[in-house]
């Protein structure tokens, strides 16, 4: 039986802002198995940078965890001390973001930030820790290891930062790796460097990746799961080819055929008419409504839930996209209509 | 040095690069360390016929933001050669120079950065109209309403501010602005990569409608390809200040045949998980340094099929196929010409 390193339920973080309360995250449940990779994939303030903040317990004022549970390995994260918390931030559960250069500190070597890590959560001499370090830049494909805990972020291309900060994210072996838009800063070349570095780590480690990108590609070609984020919201959830082979909800319908194929000749692009919402103030209705081509009478009076379609699909649409033929689709419809 | 490009009509295409080079300072100079160059661009030839759109594609570092400052002449170049309707352009000055830009506009890639937070839609618009045209303040107005109605925003938000805007409808601004003198080239440099998925298609569609409607001719830069291949009727691929490959948009996918523009297309990750190809050739390594370059072919540390002839002879540009032109000593013709 695959067990859930990271289960999410009903995770609702609000921002407490002078204008009104905004609702980032919703009400959100999703899990990452053990050696799987989960993709949340949404437009930028669709919520899902608060979703991985909001697991790390990092999350900046004025915005609050307002609900919900999180369990890493059968702990929940939100009861935990705050002590507690921050040996499990790094060691049990690692976080790298889309830009390296940031998330180093400038002025210290790379070695120095990498073994301050390792020692902050294991009780080993720093020699061991050396030893480590350099084992770990090894494993993820940087030539000359030595060197690169001499040098600095700056004497690092892009690549090669994003490799080290890699290495020190998963050199205490978590059991779940947050990556946030890992490959967006990077050209095209590089990001397939550490996408299949990523995915050899994966196997190797057996780590559970949550990865958090807008871009449709990265995740077709990595996740095993899926959760299509919409305003706060996870609009559709289930194993990435039948998402994206059949989608459920209309707006990942929408982005699928919004992007440039360089596989396919798509003929004149559709793109999704109209703005994402604005999250202050959200009201109760399908967030997706003022965009949606399928809109019915129940839209606009009922948000709708995330509810399985199949045992491996969920989506939360009042009207979802028939995965049979057209003449059920329109019964079904009524039949939703009369409910 | 190579001629003038004719289009079939024999009419001089919108605009051409010879040969252009700019290089910047970077150290040395003394007695003991001879002055060193990084070579942002380094001989880079092309033609963009009236009413098409080249597609300009290649890594950060290549030396495409460059070659914009440069083909816009906010920098001289160190040597070589732009004409603009057959024009030869690359010294024009003051008055001449002026005129020159009416033609030449560009789209920025980061609307936010490029549009005065002080300024109202209307003075952002207007502003090109002021500075080139002897309109009545009324006149102008109607000028910038009809704009802001082309690319799809309401006229009636002339007294907005640029924060009051999505970065969508930022980009709009943007484009009304370059639009607002009708030139003839617009130069839209990395002009989709800071907006979200959905609103990428929206702008795409209206570069596309504009081009029709205004007659416009593209040089479009831009880092994703499959963006490029859609907008673009054919698309040249940068490498470490070289021009690699030119090729028809349509032949892209199946007829490139330079190992770089091979490598590229290889690395896009495709949105079909059906299409994963986990044996796929990673393109190892990083660009070069453009302080040092490579001898001989500049890809061949990287390149999978570089021989010894790649170490020592620099590749032509040559013509393999219509339309199709790649630097390569190991492309074959496909065929006689």
């Amino acid at each position: 039986m695959e067990e859930a390193a990271l289960r999410v339920k009903n995770l609702s973080t609000h921002f407490y802002t002078p204008r009104g309360i905004v609702k980032a995250v919703n009400g959100i449940s999703f899990q990452v198995k053990r050696g799987q990779v989960l993709g949340l994939v949404g437009e930028s303030g669709c919520g899902k940078s608060i979703t991985s903040l909001s697991i790390l317990r990092l999350v900046p004022t004025p915005g609050k965890i307002v609900g919900g549970v999180i369990y890493l390995n059968g702990k929940n994260l939100l009861q935990l001390p705050k002590e507690e918390m921050r040996r499990v931030r790094g060691k049990e559960m690692a976080m790298i973001f889309q830009d390296p250069m940031t998330s180093f500190n400038p002025v210290r070597s790379i070695g120095r930030q990498f073994i301050e890590t390792i020692l902050a959560h294991m009780d080993i001499t720093k020699e061991e820790a050396w030893n480590r370090a350099v084992e770990m830049l090894a494993k993820v494909g940087l030539p000359a290891p030595e060197k690169v805990m001499r040098q600095y972020p700056f004497q690092l291309s892009g690549g090669m930062r994003q490799r080290a900060m890699i290495a020190i994210a998963l050199a205490l072996n978590p059991k779940v790796l947050i990556a946030d838009e890992p490959t967006t800063a990077l050209d095209v070349t590089i990001q397939a460097q550490i996408l299949a570095e990523m995915r050899r780590l994966k196997d190797e480690f057996g780590t559970g990746i949550l990865l958090i990108t807008h871009d449709l590609g990265v995740i077709a070609q990595l996740a095993d799961e899926v959760a299509v984020m919409y305003a706060g919201s996870i609009m559709e959830y289930g194993s990435i080819t039948t998402v994206f082979e059949t989608p459920a909800h209309p707006y990942t319908r929408a982005l699928l055929n919004s992007i440039p194929r360089l596989d396919r000749d798509e003929g004149t692009l559709k793109p999704v008419k109209g703005q994402p919402p604005s999250l202050l103030n959200l009201k109760e209705q399908c967030p997706f409504l003022p965009r949606c081509d399928r809109a019915g009478k129940l839209c606009s009076t009922k948000k709708p839930l995330l509810t399985a379609i199949t045992p491996a699909h969920r989506v939360a649409c009042n009207y979802p996209l028939s995965t049979v033929i057209q003449e059920e689709e329109v019964s079904y419809r009524e039949l939703a209509c009369t409910n | 040095m190579n001629l003038p490009a004719q289009t079939e009509t024999c009419k001089p295409a919108m605009l051409e690069i010879i040969d252009l080079v700019k290089y910047y300072p970077a150290g040395g100079g003394s007695l003991s360390s001879p002055q060193e160059n990084i070579r942002a661009v380094d001989g880079v030839s092309f033609f963009i016929k009236e009413g098409e759109t080249l597609g300009l594609v290649g890594e950060s570092g290549c030396g495409k933001s460059t070659l914009t400052r440069v083909v816009l002449k906010l920098e001289e170049p160190t040597a070589g050669r732009i004409l603009f309707e057959g024009e030869d352009v690359t010294a024009w000055q003051g008055r001449k120079l002026r005129e020159l830009r009416k033609n030449m506009q560009i789209i920025f890639q980061d609307a936010y950065s490029s549009l005065n937070p002080r300024m109202t839609v209307e003075q952002i618009i207007g502003e090109p109209l002021a500075n080139y045209c002897k309109d009545t303040r009324k006149e102008r107005r109607r000028n910038v309403r009809e704009l802001l109605q082309i690319v799809g925003l309401n006229p009636e938000h002339l007294q907005r501010y640029p924060h009051e805007f999505s970065g969508g409808q930022r980009q709009r601004i943007g484009i009304a602005r370059a639009l607002a003198l009708r030139p003839k080239l617009i130069i839209c440099d990395e002009s989709i990569a800071s907006l979200d998925v959905s609103i990428q298609a929206q702008i795409l569609n209206l570069l596309k409608e504009l081009k029709d409607g205004f007659g416009l001719s593209y040089l479009f830069i831009s880092h994703d390809l499959a963006a490029v291949k859609y907008i673009s009727d054919r698309v040249a691929v940068m490498y470490s200040g070289r021009i690699v490959e030119v090729i028809r948009a349509e032949d892209l996918t199946k007829e490139a045949g330079h190992p770089y523009t091979q490598s590229l297309l290889a690395a896009v990750p495709l949105p079909d998980p059906g299409k994963r190809d986990s044996k796929q050739a990673i393109l190892r390594g990083e660009p070069p340094n453009p302080v040092k370059p490579p001898s001989g072919c500049r890809f061949h540390p990287r390149c999978p099929r570089a021989a010894e002839i790649c170490k020592v002879t620099e590749p032509e540009l040559q013509a393999i196929g219509p339309d199709h032109r790649a630097a390569c000593h190991f492309v074959r013709q496909k065929f006689k010409l």
